[in-house]
């Protein structure tokens, strides 16, 4: 069959099993259904804004109050900074930063906390996953033929453990049949394990030698050292969350449940939780409002960034290393921002879609797959 | 279309269906399909509300249902962006059953590369309108339909297809 006669096969295919669909979702959906999605409208701010700043003017004359009263002298304590947001053009160092981590044809699969990030890559039928140190060094982890014994899939890595998702390649490419468990010192293959033949595998996770995946509802902790296995949810389990610092599952109700470590939304030493949390083990960002607030471990110093984006733009964290932070808005779908909570300062980039960072590296993709080693570039100004 | 002139109500009755197909051949999979959509009407009303201002709706819708799918695993896959949803029923196999060998074959293509093939030969969007659809370069795109293709041949569902459809 020559190239002409394929493309008619494929375009006849397409053509005839589209066919079979004879209905799409009814629109406007059940009032509950759309409820969530109207953005604030109908709300009147003025009377909860005039009453929030009569709260906080009482709140300041109090503590002033207090400060001039005291006589004693209290240590210094971490401050939060509020800075406004700028955009400023991306300096050619930059540029040349993410030109010069531009991987070709390769796709990111994820990322360990030191900054190694594993990628697959086609070579003629092969199928490589490879993963690239800090200083730019490989290793071969898994190699197989692009078609016939699977595909590696967005996978886990920590500073001991690799762990490789294969999908299987004979139904469907978005069914996990077995996890690959990967010395990482050593790249050898510790422990396959094969998942039940006919149930749906839909999220991983790996946090303290543990391997968590949820399997047709029910969430399954694997002690990789040991190889014991155990259901510690039964078949209510709608999601798995990790996190750097934490593992947890989401019920139908879209409540989450720790299982280990600290709640994927919450930032450890500090209350509260925190809505769109992204880390890198050492820095932690979220929103607050319409601001970005970033957060470190071992200064104890938070920092408000202001503006980067419109009140409705619809900003999601994509990741955070060290000091800056990755932004998407909805409303610019391919173009992402980094922004510099030492200043405010916001660039934008060919790069939307985080798929880790770690240890000063951001591994994302959208235009350009690309890894960029933020650590080594200077500070963004205005 | 005018901008500013398109209701969603009137732009979901007349593309639900069409953007439902276009949903199932790019992911095998009819509820899914249906989710794709459904999700693509309640973005667009959470960010638009009932009046489109949009020039290229359809291209918008495809455009967002693509991405849907295509950083489906991403999200799913849990490893670092903690605060994405996760889909709130397991996927039911692709129709295995089917006798079509091509369509058995995309069934095992990596979500991109069946996304191009999708846009290509069942929308027929050209090399850089693709590329706008899917966030990369024309050169990717041709990368990924390339691959795709050699997938394809090798395949041997599909070899033994081509032969018996040999004269």
């Amino acid at each position: 069959m020559n190239q002409e006669q394929l493309e008619a096969e494929v375009r006849r295919s397409l053509a005839r099993h589209a066919a079979t669909i004879d209905a799409g979702p009814g629109w406007p959906p059940e009032e509950e259904v759309l409820a969530p999605h109207r953005a604030g409208r109908g709300v009147v701010w003025w009377p909860i804004a005039a009453a929030v700043v009569a709260v906080l003017a009482v709140i300041g004359v109090v503590l002033t109050i207090r400060h001039v009263a005291s006589d004693r002298h209290r240590p210094a304590t971490p401050v939060t900074v509020t800075r406004t947001a700028c955009t400023t053009v991306l300096p050619q160092q930059w540029q040349r930063a993410i030109d010069a981590g531009t991987l070709p044809s390769q796709m990111i699969l994820g990322g360990a906390p030191d900054g190694a990030i594993l990628v697959r890559r086609g070579v003629g039928t092969t199928q490589q996953t490879v993963l690239i140190a800090p200083d730019g060094s490989t290793r071969m982890v898994d190699e197989r033929p692009e078609l016939g014994r699977g595909i590696v899939e967005f996978s886990l890595i920590d500073r001991k453990w690799i762990v490789l998702p294969i999908s299987s390649a004979a139904i469907n490419s978005q069914s996990v049949a077995e996890l690959d468990v990967i010395d990482r010192a050593t790249l050898h293959l510790a422990e396959r394990i094969p998942l039940g033949a006919g149930n749906h595998v839909d999220g991983w996770a790996l946090f303290s030698d543990h391997l968590y995946w949820t399997e047709s509802g029910r969430v399954v902790d694997h002690d990789i050292p040991t190889r014991q296995t155990r259901t510690v949810v039964a078949g209510r389990a709608h999601g798995l969350l990790g996190s750097p610092t934490g593992v947890a599952w989401t019920d139908a109700q879209n409540v989450t449940h720790p299982l280990a470590g600290s709640r994927p939304d919450q930032v450890p030493g500090r209350p509260g939780t925190h809505r769109g949390l992204v880390s890198d083990e050492t820095t932690y960002a979220w929103l607050s409002g319409s601001d970005i607030a970033w957060y470190s471990a071992a200064t104890k110093q938070t920092v408000i960034v202001s503006g980067v984006a419109g009140r409705n733009a619809g900003v999601t964290l994509q990741g955070v290393a060290g000091p800056y932070i990755l932004v998407s808005l909805d409303t610019d779908p391919y173009v992402g921002r980094i922004v510099d909570s030492r200043t405010g300062a916001v660039v934008l980039v060919d790069l939307v879609h985080l798929v880790h960072s770690g240890n000063g590296v951001f591994a994302a993709d959208s235009l350009r797959t690309a890894i960029l080693h933020v650590d080594r570039l200077p500070g963004l100004h205005c | 279309m005018d901008a500013g002139t398109v209701t969603l109500t009137g732009f979901a009755r007349e593309h639900s269906i069409g953007l439902t197909r276009f949903a199932y051949v790019l992911t095998g999979d009819r509820q899914l399909a249906q989710d794709l959509v459904q999700d693509c009407l309640l973005a667009l009303y959470r960010r638009f509300g009932e009046t489109l201002p949009l020039g290229a709706p359809l291209a918008y819708a495809r455009k967002t249902i693509t991405n849907g799918y295509v950083s489906r695993l991403r999200r799913l896959s849990s490893a670092e962006l903690i605060t994405d949803i996760v889909p709130d029923r397991p996927l039911p196999p692709a129709d295995s059953t089917d006798q079509d060998a091509v369509w058995r074959v995309l069934a095992t293509l990596p979500q991109r590369q069946r996304a191009v093939l999708v846009l290509r030969y069942y929308v027929d969007l050209s090399d850089a309108e693709i590329a706008q659809t899917m966030g990369c370069r024309e050169g990717t795109v041709r990368s990924l339909a390339a691959r795709a293709f050699a997938a394809l041949r090798e395949h041997p569902a599909l070899a033994t297809d081509a032969e018996e459809h040999q004269p």
